[in-house]
């Protein structure tokens, strides 16, 4: 099977972001649209419900390198916000630590990315975890 | 210009299956997006978060910053209303006896003072007769009495009291109290002021206190002698009265002009002379020295716009007469 090159790929997922997925959960799209890398990119998540999270909006930045996605992007915090995986001087997700990164793969997406890291905001451990104050920021 | 800003069609999500289609110029800003979207749902615009492409739109943003292109999606949140952070809303509200009809008052209903007015608030402000509905006849001289024993009605002004809305109102509306600077905000804010204030036990106190200086004839309508002439006392027919009660047939014949519910806290000018002394007479000490000035016990005249007690007119009448409701009450 042929490898999609980069930039179809984070076309395509740009095409998606700009559509919307789902319930809006989790949306991202180009920091900025006239990047013709396609390296940087915005990402939200909100907060799921019945957690501390619950209708906070998180910010995130992402960033794709050159051999995304056959490497792993960068994924940092921009919204404050207290989670193991989560450096809690400069917001960015440790990789081994969360297991979408971890086990990184070219079928894998930043929506799954940004699902999974609300997957585990979700979790028995995480979602009773005091948070910082709303809209504070790294 | 219309090249510039092309209309657009948005497709917006938000909660509970909600999908609009929205159709704007992109030089809109993302307030009025909002407002689009508020107009199309029942989620007023400050309550709305817009999500576009993994950013947080901005209010004051136009559309364009985003490139939003037609046949996006934005995603909706609902958050919590921005507005309720302000100082009138959240702790005022839950506080505010709010199952008080309002009457007639011709005042904003948002007003919390209006409330007041209510006949609940057992006019509160004065002026109306809501003492006839509790078989009680405002020309009584035991009606203050039997008011200060009323626990319903002391529950009524320790809400009031107690309620920063209503003090901030009340400072607001009076311009001798606004002028007054900032120690009258600090005191109202001061915790001590504010139990005092919203203590029925302190304002019957108070209360008894005003009523026995005035039945000691004291002078008539400011029981401290506090007011300064040219202070629209209470009770001066030619006060700017901007009571709702003026209307009211009961005041009118009670002989007591009509309360402006304000001047209930007219204060005279901090340090009068008035104030001064009647702080003298008073065992609250130094707080209430300041309580006087604020709630100016011409402000108990002002309670006396409960339409109580015509003020002796002159003091002809023998001791026994004059004192006859302390003899009375005791």
């Amino acid at each position: 099977m042929a490898k999609v090159p980069r930039n179809f790929r984070l076309l395509e997922e740009l095409e998606k972001g700009e559509k919307g997925i789902g319930d809006g959960s989790c949306s991202y799209g180009l920091e900025d649209g006239d990047d013709i890398l396609m390296s940087n990119w915005n990402g939200t998540i909100i907060g799921p419900g019945h957690t501390v999270h619950e209708n906070r909006i998180y910010s995130l930045k992402i960033t794709c390198g050159p051999n995304y996605p056959d490497e792993r992007p960068d994924v940092q915090f921009i919204s404050r916000v207290n989670l193991p995986f989560v450096n809690q001087t400069n917001g960015t997700v440790d990789p081994s630590k969360l297991a979408v990164l971890a086990n990184w793969g070219r079928h894998l997406s930043i929506e799954n990315v940004l699902v999974e890291i609300r997957k585990e905001m979700a979790s028995f451990n995480n979602r009773k975890l005091p948070q910082p104050p709303e809209g504070s920021t790294f | 210009m219309s090249e510039e800003a092309p209309e657009i069609q948005i497709n917006v999500k938000g909660p509970s299956e909600l999908k609009l289609q929205i159709a704007i110029t992109t030089d809109k800003t993302v307030l009025e997006l909002k407002q689009a979207i508020a107009a199309k749902s029942d989620v007023e615009a400050d309550r709305q978060r817009l999500i576009y492409s993994g950013r947080v739109l901005k209010d004051d943003d136009a559309l364009s910053v985003y490139k939003i292109q037609s046949g996006h999606t934005i995603h909706m949140v609902k958050g919590v209303s921005r507005s309720t952070g302000g100082a009138s809303g959240s702790s005022g509200s839950s506080t505010t006896p709010q199952q008080l009809p309002t009457m007639q008052t011709g005042q904003n209903v948002h007003d919390p003072l209006t409330q007041l007015n209510g006949h609940m608030g057992f006019g509160a402000m004065a002026g109306l007769n809501p003492f006839g509905e509790m078989g009680l006849n405002p020309n009584d001289p035991n009606m203050m009495q039997t008011m200060l024993n009323s626990p319903q009605f002391l529950q009524q002004m320790s809400a009031m009291m107690s309620n920063p809305a209503v003090v901030d109102q009340i400072i607001a509306s009076n311009p001798q109290l606004a002028s007054m600077g900032p120690q009258v905000r600090q005191a109202f804010q001061d915790e001590q002021f504010r139990n005092m204030i919203s203590n029925p036990e302190s304002l019957q106190s108070m209360l008894r206190m005003a009523s026995m200086l005035r039945g000691a004839g004291l002078g008539p309508a400011a029981p401290f002698g506090a007011a300064p002439p040219t202070f629209p006392a209470p009770g001066n027919p030619t006060s700017p009265s901007q009571n709702a009660g003026t209307t009211d047939p009961a005041t009118a014949g009670s002989q007591q002009p009509p309360i402006n519910p304000f001047n209930m806290f007219g204060a005279p000018a901090p340090g009068s002379p008035g104030a001064a002394g009647a702080a003298g007479a008073n065992p609250f000490g130094n707080q209430a020295g300041m309580l006087e000035q604020m709630l100016g016990l011409p402000g108990l005249g002002g309670f006396g716009g409960f339409g109580a007690m015509p003020p002796p007119p002159a003091d002809t009448r023998p001791p026994e007469e004059r004192f006859q409701v302390q003899l009375q009450a005791s």
